[in-house]
């Protein structure tokens, strides 16, 4: 594409996010960038869009919704022609208001104290089964079928349909890293519709067979006196909540894991005192987080001093706004007792993210259960990936088996 | 001590329920986060400053 031509060659810079970067080398490069360059910088790739990189920057462009809107250009890096609006994301203003008000329930912080319970018997089964091996990938083992299963449990979709959903998500979230835009569309076009035609059945079932579960509320929801229409049910609202649920806490946990394995200095610090456990969950949050969101300019403005013109698209990265030394003291070290943590890796604003209470809740319970079960364990490898979601591809460690874990349990 | 949530800027990120429940409570309809007990006993003073400097949105403050 062509770059406007407001946009100063001086602050382009070479980033790729569907290309072949990892974690850490992202997070090097952005460093540079921000020591170069400031805290605002413009990428051709995937349409061309403004990076932003600083938490007051970040702050501004999610509360200032009349200048940065989610609507007008939607908030998928690499867009779909011709589909349903991702529900509530991709809406604003009042209308968006009326849907948050009627999933904000099912989300509701004292819900997740029930489901809690639920996390861990998932987490304690996944982990009998994993513990005398001595030897897991996180992901595919752990992380990931605990996030899949929560999110199933919560909307009350059959767990053995875990791996299709777990395909779908990642295929329509991400596309394939090393494929063309034009042939990532087509990827992620099928993808959406497959997950679409997914959820109808649900819904079909849900309408044949009425349950006490979020799918046959949503049926029965109303907005503005009227029932939602089946196409945005299927094809807005319920692909948005499944892609919010299923790669972001997997990545997390992965991630999490992959870090203390690292530093096995690290799972002492939480084994000592499993009190600690909140402030460590607040900390992996800001060290770790795998998204940021996308927004578009609804009208010509300026952003740490950068011109930028109503129609640009800027990504808010959340990965990058939580390293900002302007914010957090020694951003690029991972401080598990760091007592202020403004992270933003929830977002803020009207479009904070619907289950960060799940999220942190999930999260919890995935390392203090991991903990409980797996005595000091070491990284034998790992791989990770961006993406629309940053991710581990595998996280291999290694324990010894016939020794135990031990963790002072919270309460 | 007394504390307020300011619910222009509150966006119920919850992380006041966390650090004091004894003070705070949760709209969950509107997704909201609201003060219960504005008049923070000294026992709880400590969990209410940690609720003020991790609220995400800057929406507490403390009087």
């Amino acid at each position: 594409m062509t770059r406007p031509a407001h946009v100063p060659e001086d602050l382009v810079v070479d980033f790729d996010t569907l290309g072949d970067l990892k974690i850490d080398e992202m997070h090097a490069r952005a460093r540079g960038w921000r020591a170069d360059k400031g805290s605002v910088v413009w990428t051709d790739h995937n349409g061309g869009y403004w990076v932003v990189l600083g938490a007051a920057e970040f702050r501004r462009g999610l509360i200032e919704t009349e200048t940065f809107n989610s609507a007008s250009r939607g908030i998928k890096l690499v867009d779909i022609e011709d589909r349903e609006v991702l529900v509530p994301i991709e809406l604003d203003g009042p209308e968006h208001t009326q849907y948050r008000r009627v999933l904000n329930p099912f989300f509701a912080p004292r819900r997740m104290r029930v489901l809690e319970e639920q996390v861990r018997k998932v987490a304690r089964d996944l982990l009998a089964g994993i513990a005398p091996k001595g030897r897991c990938d996180v992901v595919t083992e752990y992380a990931r079928p605990l996030a899949s299963s929560m999110f199933l449990s919560l909307v009350d979709w059959p767990l053995e349909d875990r791996e299709i959903l777990e395909r779908l998500v990642s295929l329509q979230v991400n596309g394939m890293p090393g494929k063309s835009p034009e042939e990532n569309q087509r990827i992620q076009t099928d993808a959406l519709h497959e997950l679409a035609a997914y959820c109808e059945r649900q819904i079909t079932s849900r309408r044949e067979n009425p349950r006490d579960d979020l799918t046959t509320q949503l049926i029965n929801a109303t907005v503005d006196g009227e029932p939602i229409p089946d196409s945005r049910l299927v094809a807005g609202i319920m692909p948005t909540l499944v892609a919010g649920g299923l790669d972001t806490t997997q990545s997390v946990t992965s991630q999490t894991i992959r870090l203390f394995a690292e530093d096995p200095s690290r799972q002492d610090y939480l084994r000592e005192d499993g009190t600690r456990l909140h402030g460590v969950v607040e900390e992996i949050l800001r060290y770790a987080a795998p998204v940021g969101p996308l927004r578009a300019a609804i009208q010509d403005t300026e952003l740490a001093g950068v011109s930028i013109k109503s129609g640009d698209r800027l990504h808010f990265m959340s990965q990058l706004a939580n390293r900002d030394p302007a914010e957090f003291d020694d951003p690029a070290e991972l401080h598990l007792d760091r007592e202020s943590n403004r992270h933003l890796s929830f977002g803020l604003g009207p479009h904070r993210c619907i289950g960060a209470a799940l999220g942190r809740v999930v999260l919890a319970v995935a390392i203090e259960e991991f903990h409980l079960a797996i005595p000091t364990y070491h990284l034998v490898h790992s791989d990770s990936q961006l993406g629309a979601v940053w991710s581990m591809r595998s996280v291999i460690v290694e324990w010894d088996p016939d020794r135990s874990p031990s963790l002072t349990q919270t309460a | 001590m007394r504390v307020t949530i300011d619910s222009t800027k509150c966006q119920g990120h919850a992380v006041c329920l966390t650090h004091s429940p004894e003070t705070f409570d949760f709209d969950d309809v509107a997704g909201k986060a609201f003060v219960v007990v504005a008049d923070v006993a000294p026992e709880h003073e400590d969990h209410v400053r940690r609720a003020e400097a991790n609220c995400p949105e800057r929406a507490i403050e403390i009087v």
